[in-house]
C-alpha cells in the first residue's frame, strides 16, 4: 500500500471506526429460521442437506412454505390490531428520546421546542435536548412526526453556554451550527440551526453568490442564551434540490443588531464547488 | 460415467459451521463496511445479521463461482443497500454532519471534507473503497462481491483516489491560506 493509500486508509477509518460489538450468531440463526442447532463449542454444526432433493423433500418444503405464508398472514392480521395501540404509546414521547440511532440524552433529559411554524400545508417543530456525548442536539421534524421521527433530521455539537458532561466530546464549543436537509414528501429543503445570543440574524451564503438573510429568535428556558433560526430553501435558492450539494451553504455568519458580524462559519469546499467570497475572511 | 463426473463437479453447499466461521472471523470488518454503506450503526448491524441470515437460507444455491467469503460479502452488501434505502425513506437525515466554526482545528474539518467527498462518489466507487480499506479485500474478491470485472475495480478505485486526493489537497491548501 502506498503512503498515499495508507493516509487515505487512516482517514477513512477515522470516519467509521471499528466498534467493539460482539457477534451474535444465535440471532443470525433465528432470523434464518434455524431453530434446532446442536451447540458444539463456538461452532455449531448442521449436516448438509443432500444436493439432489427428492420429491418428498420438495413436498415438505412446499408444506413449510404454505405454513410460513399462513403464519405471515396471521402476523399481518395481528399487526392491524396492535398498530393503533403502539401509535398511542409513541404519542407520549419524542422519537429521539427512545431512539438508539442518535446521541443518548442526559439522564432525565427534557426536550425543548425552540421554534415551530408552518411551511405550505405542513407544520414543523425544531426541538433540542442535551446529549451525554455530543452537546446540544437539534432535531427538525414534521409536526405529525414528533413521536415517530419519520422525515426528521438531527445534528448535535457542543455549543457555547451548554453544560458539558464528563463524556462530552473534546471538541470546541461552537458559536453557530447548521442542519440542512433536502426536500421530502413532508417538508421542503431547509436550513436550521443555533447561534450565539448576540446574533439577531444569520446570513447564509451559497457557492453561487446568493445570500439568505434569516432572522433569529431567542430560545425558551433553559436556552435563553441561544438563538435559533430556520428557513425553507425554495427551488430558486437551492438550485437543484435533488443534488444535495447545492443545498450546502458555503458560509454562515451571525449578524448583530448593529449589522456587525458576531460569529462566522466557513465550510470546507466539497466536490467541485468553489467557496464563494465570505464575510468571514 | 459422464453422469458420475457431473455429479462429482456439483459443489457441496457450505455448512452452517463454514458460514459461522467466516461470520466470527470477519465480524468487525463486515460491521464496519455495512455501517459505512447503510449510513449508521444500527442499520449497519442489522445488515450484517440479515445478510448472514439470508446467506444461510440461500446456502444451497451457492455455486462456488467465487469463494464462500466473497459470496457472503455480496449477501451483506445487498442487505446493507436495502437497509440504507429503508432508512432513508423512514428517517430523513439522522446524524447528518455538523460543521465547526472557523476556529475549530484542522483535523475534524478535513475529515468532514473527506466525508463529503466520499459521500459524493458514485455508489459503486464508494462500495469498492469501503471493501478495499475497511475489509482489506483484494481486487479479485471485490470484483466477486460486486459482480464486476477485476479491471473495473482497478479503474474505479483509481478514479476514487483521484477525487479524494484532489478534495484533500484543496482543503489543505485552503487551510494553509487561512
Amino acid at each position: 500500500m502506498t503512503h498515499e493509500s495508507s493516509e487515505l486508509c487512516l482517514r477513512l477509518h477515522a470516519l467509521t471506526p471499528r466498534r467493539d460489538e460482539q457477534p451474535d450468531w444465535m440471532d443470525v440463526l433465528a432470523r434464518a429460521d434455524i431453530t434446532h442447532v446442536p451447540m458444539i463449542g463456538a461452532a455449531s454444526v448442521s449436516p448438509n442437506r443432500p444436493v439432489n432433493h427428492g420429491r418428498k423433500s420438495r413436498m415438505r418444503r412446499r408444506r413449510l412454505l404454505v405454513n410460513k405464508r399462513r403464519m405471515a398472514l396471521l402476523a399481518a392480521l395481528a399487526l392491524v390490531v396492535i398498530t393503533p395501540v403502539v401509535a398511542l404509546g409513541d404519542a407520549n414521547g419524542w422519537w429521539f428520546l427512545r431512539s438508539n440511532r442518535v446521541p443518548a440524552p442526559v439522564p432525565d433529559a427534557n426536550a425543548t421546542v425552540v421554534a415551530d411554524g408552518q411551511w405550505g400545508e405542513q407544520g414543523w417543530k425544531l426541538v433540542t435536548y442535551f446529549s451525554k456525548t455530543d452537546g446540544l442536539c437539534l432535531s427538525m421534524m414534521p409536526q405529525d412526526a414528533v413521536a415517530t421521527g419519520k422525515g426528521a433530521s438531527m445534528s448535535c455539537a457542543p455549543f457555547v453556554g451548554v453544560p458539558r458532561t464528563p463524556t462530552t466530546k473534546d471538541t470546541p464549543d461552537l458559536r453557530i451550527t447548521y442542519l440542512g436537509a433536502s426536500a421530502t414528501a413532508k417538508l421542503p429543503a431547509y436550513i436550521v440551526g443555533a447561534v450565539v445570543d448576540d446574533a439577531t440574524e444569520v446570513d447564509i451564503g451559497f457557492a453561487d453568490g446568493r445570500v439568505l438573510h434569516v432572522p433569529t429568535s431567542t430560545g425558551p428556558p433553559p436556552l435563553e442564551h441561544v438563538r435559533f433560526y430556520a428557513t425553507p430553501l425554495g427551488a430558486s435558492s437551492s438550485g437543484s434540490q435533488d443534488s444535495g450539494v447545492s443545498l450546502r451553504p458555503a458560509w454562515l455568519a451571525g449578524v448583530g443588531a448593529s449589522h456587525q458580524i458576531v460569529t462566522c462559519l466557513v465550510l470546507p469546499p466539497s466536490g467541485n464547488v468553489n467557496p464563494s467570497v465570505s464575510p468571514c475572511r | 460415467m459422464k453422469k458420475a463426473q457431473e455429479a462429482m463437479e456439483v459443489p457441496l453447499p457450505p455448512t452452517l459451521a463454514d458460514i459461522e466461521d467466516v461470520y466470527r472471523r470477519g465480524f468487525s470488518r463486515f460491521l464496519q463496511v455495512a455501517e459505512a454503506i447503510a449510513g449508521g450503526v444500527e442499520p449497519g448491524s442489522e445488515a450484517v445479521q440479515e445478510g448472514f441470515a439470508r446467506a444461510i437460507r440461500a446456502r444451497f444455491a451457492f455455486r462456488a463461482e467465487s469463494s464462500l467469503e466473497t459470496w457472503l460479502w455480496s449477501c451483506v452488501l445487498n442487505a446493507a443497500r436495502t437497509s440504507r434505502i429503508r432508512e432513508r425513506s423512514s428517517l430523513g437525515e439522522v446524524g447528518s454532519s455538523v460543521m465547526g466554526d472557523a476556529s475549530i482545528d484542522v483535523l475534524p474539518l478535513r475529515d468532514a471534507a473527506l466525508a463529503d467527498a466520499v459521500s459524493c462518489l458514485p455508489e459503486r466507487q464508494r462500495e469498492m473503497l469501503f471493501l478495499r480499506y475497511y475489509a482489506d479485500l483484494d481486487y479479485r474478491s471485490i470484483a466477486g462481491a460486486l459482480d464486476v470485472e477485476v479491471g473495473t475495480v482497478g479503474a474505479a478505485l483509481a478514479a476514487a483516489h483521484t477525487t479524494l486526493r484532489n478534495c484533500l489537497t484543496r482543503w489543505l491548501d485552503d487551510a494553509r491560506i487561512k
